[in-house]
């Protein structure tokens, strides 16, 4: 164990320093192999592990994912989505802040990024919270919450390299995701209306929406909804795999953002393929050296010696993973989804397995440890990504902003730890 | 002069990963839809979307080591770079170089095997040598864009953090 620990020391030094966290993970993991198997054979490994995933069918849905939230943004589809919500929830106290959290779902449906939920509902929900004289704390923590969404309701690349790292099936891991990212919805929204209620002046009455306006949002967000629907609908029959609802998801979302009046030239059509394709490279840089350090992990029994250790406290496999989870929260506080995704899982992966926990359970427990983390100090990138779109509202106004929805994402995990059932319900029905 | 060869060589990899990643869109919709509609899917689709998320893996590669684009914790990382700003500049990328002439190498080494061993892909049979030397010569470039990228401080301050996604 004592290899993997130095391994780990040096590696959390490197990402402190600045050093960047893929080629970081990766010459970590190289040298590491290397010292106990030798130069030649960490090259090898290396060689085979670059390859080998450079070249997986399964991990091209990461790229088309990636272009089908990059085209959904480009649509411009979130103000129609919040106006759609508006009309739903716009007559209860607080409906400006309601609707803000219900656009976010809708939007992350369609995503599967955190930030770009977090900016995009910046720049769509803010102005309407400030007119109708809303108090920053609760519109700009409403929005920074909002955002974390993006990772737990499908399509969500976070779960997609979990699914990787834990040999699970990415298609089971996204319809697990489903009601999980219901019930944070529904306590984002009990925690804007018990705010409303315990501080009525943070939310004065906005006027309803004019009848033309609503007909045109519900309108816009048809297509959205029937895309979310043939992606999870394909996914859960088993029409599709995850790879091949990628394709469709993107396709269909090109094909929205194209009778939206947008995608009309090639330039536009350039910026979003080299975003999609810039981002999938960052990834997969990660994703290469999460590998390589697993396979250097591996090597030095660490798992092994954590499975022992298991063995002699006496975990049962509840008290492990609340164990896992606590690690994954303290780990919140500096790295995100990915860092803790790569970081932890290949660790504890054969003593969870060994003790027979869902992996599945285990995927969305971690998943919604790193939401916490999107939003709590030092590093809450959400918080900070709505601060850089609002440049005017105090990074004090918005951390208070967030503390409710901080107390609805534990109750949450507090609710999938106790009750399974949560995550696993859907995909018990389609194994 | 440096700065003119990054733009083109950027130029020309955002016109090839713009083409590669919407062939692999259209080729997965129409494998699925050919599938399903007509009872006839794209012969080896699989195997020809592995084969592009590779190009486009190592060409999205280019854009992001000319850019710096990496994902980088940015807890106190901003205090070590006051300490000198230059040395840290070409510390931390010179390590990243060095992370990528890793891969080129490995990469050159599974083309040299694969020419030597002839082997190919199982459906469509196309050669691996061809496949892997492409990879590798992609992975080449982008590790001469990182160098433009570090001396034209094209890369300066781009990074992303790991939840950008």
């Amino acid at each position: 164990m004592v290899p993997a620990l130095i391994g780990f020391a040096a590696l959390l030094a490197l990402c402190f320093i600045g050093f960047r966290v893929g080629f970081a993970t990766l010459v970590v993991g190289f040298v590491g192999f290397a010292l106990q198997r030798g130069w030649e054979a960490s090259f090898a490994m290396v060689g085979q592990q670059v390859l080998h995933d450079s070249m997986n069918y399964n991990l091209s849905v990461i790229p088309l994912f990636i272009l089908m939230g990059v085209l959904i943004v480009h649509a411009r589809i979130s103000n129609d989505l919040y106006d759609a919500a508006y009309s739903a929830l716009g007559k209860y106290r607080g409906g400006l802040a309601l609707a803000t959290v219900l656009a976010a779902g809708g939007f992350s449906a369609v995503c599967g990024s955190t930030l770009a939920t977090a900016a995009t509902m910046s720049k769509v929900a803010m102005p309407p919270m400030r007119k109708y004289r809303y108090s920053d704390q609760l519109a700009s923590g409403t929005i920074a919450a909002g955002g974390t969404l993006g990772i737990m309701i499908p399509p969500s690349v976070p779960l997609v390299i979990y699914g990787l790292i834990a040999e699970q099936d990415i298609g089971l891991l996204f319809i697990a995701g489903i009601l999980p990212g219901m019930l944070l919805v529904t306590l984002f929204l009990i925690a804007v209306g018990i705010t409303v209620r315990r501080n009525p002046l943070a939310a004065p009455p906005a006027p309803p929406l004019d009848p033309e306006r609503r007909k045109a949002a519900i309108r816009g967000t048809m297509p959205v909804l029937v895309l979310f629907l043939v992606v999870l609908g394909g996914i859960y029959t088993g029409v599709f795999t995850a790879t091949e609802a990628a394709g469709i998801g993107s396709f269909g979302a090109a094909v929205i953002a194209v009778f939206r009046g947008h995608l009309r030239t090639f330039s536009e059509w350039r910026e979003c393929l080299v975003d999609a394709t810039s981002t999938t490279a960052t990834i997969f840089v990660v994703l290469l050296g999460a590998i390589v350090f697993s396979q250097f992990i591996n090597l030095s029994g660490m798992p092994y010696d954590l499975l022992d250790l298991v063995d002699a406290w006496s975990l049962t496999p509840f008290q492990l993973v609340v164990f896992v989870c606590i690690i994954a929260i303290l780990m919140g506080m500096v790295f995100e989804a990915i860092g803790i995704l790569v970081l932890l899982v290949p660790v504890f992966l054969p003593a969870l397995m060994i003790s027979g926990v869902d992996m599945v359970w285990f995927g969305i427990l971690v998943v919604l440890v790193s939401e916490i983390g999107l939003i709590t100090p030092p590093i809450g990138m959400n918080v900070f990504v709505v601060k850089s779109v609002l440049p005017d509202v105090s990074l004090g106004a918005i951390f208070r902003g967030v503390l409710p929805y901080i107390a609805a994402l534990v109750l949450a995990l507090i609710l999938v730890l106790f009750i399974p059932g949560i995550a696993t319900l859907l995909p018990g029905l389609m194994r | 002069m440096f700065r003119t060869i990054l733009d083109r060589i950027i130029a020309l990899l955002e016109v090839l990963s713009s083409i590669v990643l919407m062939a692999m869109m259209l080729l997965t919709f129409v494998d699925v839809v050919g599938r399903y509609i007509i009872g006839k899917p794209v012969f080896g689709a699989s195997e020809m979307i592995s084969t592009l998320l590779a190009l486009l893996i190592f060409v999205g590669l280019g854009i992001a080591n000319a850019r710096d684009t990496h994902i980088v914790v940015e807890l106190v990382d901003g205090r070590f770079r006051a300490i000198s700003p230059r040395i840290y500049d070409w510390l931390v990328q010179g390590f990243s170089l060095l992370a990528m002439c890793l891969i080129v190498g490995v990469l050159i080494e599974a083309a040299v095997e694969a020419a030597h061993t002839n082997s190919a892909t199982i459906v469509l049979e196309w050669p691996m040598a061809w496949i892997t030397g492409t990879v590798a010569a992609l992975a080449a470039l982008s590790v001469l864009c990182q160098i433009l990228g570090l001396i034209t401080g094209a890369g300066n301050r781009h990074n992303r953090r790991l939840e950008e996604i």
